[in-house]
């Protein structure tokens, strides 16, 4: 059913997307822009085919309840956790990217709750990460209702679910 | 998973404990700490606020920096056992959470947390919330 505080869907996308932007460059030093899905799967294309992914989704329930999910290819996640962390990426093995992966998607998920609904009361569930292919990504890029996202030229694609967003006026 | 690290140094200064149920920002907190801020003594690491209760018990701590939402116990939980304990009064708390929001920020006025600071944040704010919380040599 619709929270009568549930987001429209565009407002709540762009929201999102300036969260991304403000943890990547916060937290990492890196350079990121929202950007259109048809540059997002056109950087995709350039990526080697084989590449793994990881998806890292948080949970969060509240005035509305919903789910953030952040997909990066997993060399990217190594290139940013080692910032984060201040360490060379080639000494971090899987457990710590995975790691990484799921606080990224929690600080974009959190600080977007926190811009949007200062006054209200959210809880975030424990970030899952898992581990997806190329045509994962791809399929990711070509939803209609997902935000890209390029960081550091490599494309990320962020995917909001809300139980319910209210009426666009 | 219980993560309980202690990095010495030969310099004197507090003790501190970092507790987040991500290895990661533990690990980042720890190397500004280090790198930026004034002197410090020992770092301990917790995963949740059960493990770090038990480092309370067995190690002098001068601050505690805590994150709020962690499996098993959570960094309010945490907070409200600290604050529980007569002799635990001196240790300065820090919440290091995602959210911001003010009913959260009000329940950590409640619960004796001396600094509030969210997440993202750049390395300097750490360095400056140490500075400002370590009284000068």
């Amino acid at each position: 059913m619709c929270s009568p505080r549930s987001p429209q869907r565009p407002d709540a996308l762009a929201a999102l997307g300036a969260a991304a932007v403000r943890v990547a460059e916060e937290s990492f030093f890196a350079f990121a822009e929202p950007s259109d899905l048809a540059r997002v799967a056109a950087l995709l294309q350039a990526r080697p085919g084989a590449e793994p992914w990881l998806l890292a989704a948080v949970g969060f329930t509240g005035p509305f309840e919903g789910v953030v999910q952040v997909a990066l290819p997993h060399a990217l996640a190594g290139e940013l956790a080692g910032a984060f962390c201040g360490v060379p990426a080639e000494t971090l093995d899987d457990a710590h990217i995975t790691d990484f992966a799921g606080e990224l998607a929690n600080m974009v998920c959190g600080s977007w709750l926190t811009q949007t609904h200062r006054t209200e009361r959210f809880a975030l569930a424990a970030p899952s990460v898992t581990v997806a292919d190329h045509a994962a990504a791809s399929a990711a890029a070509a939803d209609p209702t997902a935000l890209g996202v390029v960081l550091n030229e490599t494309p990320v694609l962020l995917t909001l679910v809300v139980n319910s967003f209210a009426a666009e006026a | 998973m219980t993560a309980e690290v202690a990095t010495e140094h030969e310099q004197a200064g507090p003790n501190i404990l970092i507790v987040d149920d991500s290895a990661m920002m533990r690990a980042m907190i720890k190397r500004v700490a280090l790198v930026a801020g004034p002197p410090i003594g020992a770092i301990f690491e917790a995963a949740n606020g059960h493990d770090a209760l038990a480092i309370l018990e067995a190690h002098p701590i001068q601050f505690v920096f805590t994150d709020l939402n962690m499996p098993v116990m959570t960094g309010t939980e945490l907070l409200r056992a600290m604050k529980a304990r007569d002799d635990w009064r001196a240790i300065v708390r820090v919440i290091i959470s995602t959210d911001g929001s003010d009913s959260r920020r009000l329940e950590a006025e409640d619960l004796a947390v001396a600094l509030y600071v969210e997440k993202p944040f750049r390395p300097e704010v750490m360095r400056d919330v140490l500075a400002s919380l370590t009284p000068a040599p």
